[in-house]
C-alpha cells in the first residue's frame, strides 16, 4: 500500500487533470450579492417552493420567494441548495446539524444575520410589511 | 415484476468498488480526475497576520447592509481589503466600482472555494456519493440507445409525450428526466400516461410522479437544462439563425410545424477528428429588461448516437462484457462520461460573456442528450452580455447531424414557479400476461413511488397505466402545464448478429474517432437505417 501511494505520488504530478463538478465561478451566490437559491416544502405542504437564501440561524431559516418568509427548522421537509452538492441539502425529515447551519448562513445573503434595523430595511425596501412567519 | 436488490449489498459492493477503482483510476488514467465540491468558508481578517491573498470569489459585508464582491479574489491586509471589486447596495443588482473597503466598515467576509474530493475522501464517501459524484459533472446523462416511452390518453386516441432517460445503459448511469407534457386531466379530473417498453431492452423504473405547474397565461413551462421547471415569456424577435455552412435557417426553426433543422450535407462531410461539430449563430432583438435568456427549443437527437450505440460500443464481440462489467465500474463509467460531456449533447455561449476557465465543455452552458424518438421542449438559461440588454447572440454548438431541431425560441422573462407533485395513484395492466381483462398492478406503485431501492422492471412488449389525480382546483384550471418526472437506467439487449457479424474487431475507445467513424456510418445508411429504426418498435401487448 505505501508503495502504491509512493507511486502515486511520483505519477499525480506529471500528468494532466481533468475536473468534474461546479465551479464557484457558475454559482451566482458565490459571484454576485445574493444567496444560494434553494428548493423547499414545508411540513404538510403540497407546494415545492423556490427562493433565495436569506438568513439562517440555529433556530430558523428565512429565504426570500415572493415574500420573505421565516420557517423554523421543525417546519422543514426538506432543502435542496441549486448547483451545490448534498452538503448543503437537508435530506426530508432530517433536522440540519450544526456544521450545516454553519454552511447554509455562509450560503445566504445576510450571513451576519437580520438584525432588527437590517431585516426593517430589508422589508422596506422589498415594500413588505413584516417577514411570513410559519407558526 | 419487482426488483428489489439488496441495499446492503449495492452500497457494499459500491464502496468496494470505490475504493479499488478510483484509486486505480488515479494511478492509472491519462489525467488526474479532480472530483469538486463548492464549498464556503469565513474568513477572519482581524486575526490574520499580515496579509494574504484569497484567488477564489470573495464577499465582503459592510456594516450598512451592502456588499462587495470580488470574483477573483482579494488581498487581505489588516486593515483593508484589496481587489478588484463591485460593492452592491442593499438588495441592488446594480454596482459601482469598489477596489479597497476598509476593515472597519466590515462585519462579515466569506470566500468561496471548491473543495477536491481527494482519494481517501472518496473512498470513504464513494457509497453514498458514487451517484452525486457522476451527476455532478452531468455525467448520469451519459451515452447511447433508447429507453422507456409514454403516450398520453387523448380522446385523439394514445400520443407519444416522451422517453426517458436516454442513454442511461448502467445502474451507475441511472438518472431522472423532466418532460412537458401536452396532456390535461380527463372530464373526471384524471390524468391517465401508458408507460410502455417498446424497445428489445429491460427498463428498471425507480420513479415516476407528475410535476403540476400552475402559471400565468401565456407563459410556456418546461424543463430548463438542470432538470427544473421554469416558466418562460417576453419572447424576443429571432433576427439571424444561421448554421455553419453559411444556410439562413430561420424558417426551420420558426415553428413547430414538423420542418426540422438538420446539418447541411456539406458540413457532414468537412468533419473531421478534433473539429466535429456543426453549429447555429442566433440573433435575438427586442429582448424585455433582465440579465437572462431562455433559448427555447423542441427537438430530438437523430440515430446517430443509436449508430455510435450499436456499431461502436456495443459492436464487438465484448458487448456483453462492455455492458454487464465495465459500465459497472465507475472508473470506466466516468472515462465514458468525461468524453461524452465533452463531445455529445449541445453546448450553448453567449456572445460578448467571458467563458469560464477549465470548463470540462466549451460553453456557458450544456443540454445532454435526449433521445431519438419524442421530441422534447427544453429551455437553456444563458447569462445576458449586459444587464437589460436588448439583443443577444448566442451559438449553439454540436456535432454534426446530432439532431433534428424543430423550433428555436428565445425568452426573455424566466421565473421559477412553485409546483406541485403527484404520486402515481394506480397502476392498471391492460392485457396481463394471466387473467382476461385488466389488472391493478399494487406492487408496481411503491416500486415507482419514490426514488429508493425498489424499481419497476419491465420486458419488451410490457406497458402499463399509471392513473394520478390532481387536485380539482388544477385540474379545472386552464393554466396548469403537467410534466413526467421519472427516473431510472435500462439494459440494451445484445442482438445475436452483433455478436455473428460485429462492426469491430478492437476495444472501443471513446473519442473523436469513434463519433466520426459512427458519422461516416450513419451518413451511408441514413434513410434505411431510420425507416427500420422507426419501423421496427416492439409491438406492445
Amino acid at each position: 500500500m505505501r508503495r502504491l501511494l509512493l507511486v502515486a505520488l511520483i505519477i499525480l504530478p506529471v500528468v494532466g487533470a481533468c475536473t468534474y463538478g461546479t465551479r464557484v465561478s457558475t454559482i451566482d451566490g458565490a459571484t454576485s450579492p445574493g444567496g444560494f437559491h434553494a428548493y423547499y416544502r414545508t411540513n404538510g405542504d403540497t407546494v415545492h417552493h423556490f427562493g433565495e437564501l436569506f438568513a439562517v440561524d440555529a433556530t430558523a431559516l428565512i429565504i426570500r420567494t415572493d415574500l420573505v418568509r421565516r420557517i423554523p427548522w421543525d417546519r422543514l421537509e426538506y432543502l435542496n441548495v441549486d448547483k451545490v452538492g448534498n452538503a448543503f441539502d437537508v435530506k426530508v425529515k432530517q433536522r440540519p446539524d450544526s456544521a450545516k447551519i454553519e454552511r447554509l448562513r455562509l450560503s445566504s445573503r445576510f450571513p451576519q444575520g437580520l438584525s432588527d434595523p437590517l431585516l426593517a430595511q430589508v422589508l422596506a425596501t422589498l415594500k413588505q410589511d413584516a417577514i411570513v412567519e410559519l407558526p | 415484476m419487482i426488483r428489489r436488490p439488496s441495499f446492503l449489498r449495492r452500497v457494499t459492493t459500491r464502496a468496494v468498488l470505490a475504493g479499488l477503482v478510483l484509486p486505480g483510476l488515479l494511478l492509472t488514467a491519462a489525467c488526474v480526475q479532480h472530483f469538486i465540491v463548492p464549498d464556503v468558508v469565513e474568513v477572519n481578517p482581524r486575526q490574520a497576520p499580515g496579509s494574504y491573498s484569497v484567488k477564489t470569489p470573495l464577499k465582503v459585508h459592510l456594516l450598512d447592509g451592502s456588499t462587495v464582491v470580488f470574483k477573483s479574489g482579494a488581498a487581505i491586509r489588516s486593515d483593508r481589503i484589496d481587489g478588484v471589486g463591485q460593492r452592491f447596495a442593499l438588495l441592488s443588482g446594480t454596482s459601482v466600482p469598489a477596489s479597497v473597503v476598509r476593515m472597519d466598515s466590515v462585519v462579515g467576509v466569506e470566500a468561496f472555494v471548491e473543495k477536491t474530493l481527494v482519494a481517501p475522501t472518496l473512498v470513504v464517501s464513494a457509497a453514498a456519493t458514487a451517484i452525486g459524484v457522476i451527476a455532478l459533472a452531468g455525467l448520469a446523462v451519459a451515452v447511447f440507445g433508447s429507453c422507456p416511452t409514454v403516450y398520453a390518453d387523448t380522446p385523439r386516441g394514445l400520443e407519444l409525450e416522451a422517453e426517458g432517460f436516454s442513454y442511461a445503459i448502467s445502474p451507475l448511469m441511472e438518472h431522472r428526466d423532466l418532460d412537458a407534457l401536452r396532456l390535461q386531466p380527463d372530464a373526471r379530473g384524471v390524468l391517465r400516461l401508458e408507460l410502455r417498453n417498446e424497445a428489445l431492452e429491460t427498463h428498471f423504473i425507480n420513479q415516476v410522479e407528475v410535476v403540476a405547474v400552475r402559471h400565468a397565461p401565456g407563459a410556456r413551462v418546461v424543463p430548463d437544462q438542470g432538470g427544473h421547471p421554469i416558466a418562460v415569456s417576453g419572447f424576443a424577435r429571432v433576427t439571424g439563425a444561421r448554421d455553419r455552412a453559411g444556410r439562413d435557417v430561420r424558417a426551420a426553426l420558426a415553428e413547430r410545424d414538423g420542418r426540422l433543422f438538420s446539418t447541411h450535407p456539406a458540413t457532414v462531410g468537412a468533419a473531421q477528428e478534433g473539429d466535429l461539430d456543426d453549429w447555429i449563430d442566433l440573433d435575438v432583438a427586442d429582448l424585455p429588461p433582465g440579465d437572462s435568456i431562455a433559448v427555447v427549443l423542441r427537438m430530438r437527437n437523430s440515430l446517430l448516437n443509436t449508430v455510435l450505440l450499436y456499431e461502436g460500443m456495443l459492436g464487438g464481440r465484448d458487448a456483453p462484457d462492455f455492458l454487464g462489467n465495465d459500465l459497472q465500474h465507475i472508473g470506466k463509467t466516468v472515462d465514458f462520461a468525461r468524453w461524452y460531456v465533452r463531445t455529445m449533447g449541445m453546448r450553448l455561449s453567449v456572445d460578448g460573456v467571458p467563458l469560464a476557465a477549465n470548463e470540462p465543455f466549451e460553453g456557458h452552458a450544456r443540454l445532454g442528450d435526449i433521445g431519438p424518438i419524442a421530441y422534447r421542449d427544453v429551455a437553456v438559461v444563458l447569462p445576458r452580455p449586459r444587464t437589460d440588454a436588448a439583443g443577444a447572440r448566442v451559438r449553439l454548438r454540436f456535432v454534426a447531424d446530432n439532431w433534428r431541431i424543430d423550433e428555436v425560441r428565445v425568452a426573455g422573462a424566466i421565473t421559477r414557479p412553485e409546483y406541485t407533485t403527484l404520486a402515481v395513484d394506480s397502476v392498471i395492466v391492460p392485457t396481463p400476461a394471466v387473467g382476461s381483462g385488466p389488472t391493478l398492478d399494487a406492487a408496481a406503485v411503491p416500486a415507482i413511488a419514490a426514488a429508493d431501492e425498489r424499481y419497476l422492471e419491465t420486458r419488451p412488449g410490457q406497458r402499463m397505466t399509471l392513473v394520478f389525480h390532481p387536485d380539482a382546483a388544477a385540474a379545472r384550471d386552464t393554466t396548469s402545464t403537467y410534466l413526467i418526472a421519472w427516473q431510472g437506467w435500462y439494459r440494451e439487449w445484445i442482438r445475436p448478429g452483433w455478436l455473428a457479424t460485429p462492426k469491430r474487431t478492437e476495444p472501443f475507445v471513446p473519442g473523436d474517432a469513434a463519433v466520426l467513424t459512427a458519422l461516416r456510418s450513419w451518413t451511408s445508411q441514413k434513410d434505411a437505417f431510420e425507416r427500420a429504426f422507426y419501423s421496427t418498435s416492439i409491438p406492445v401487448r
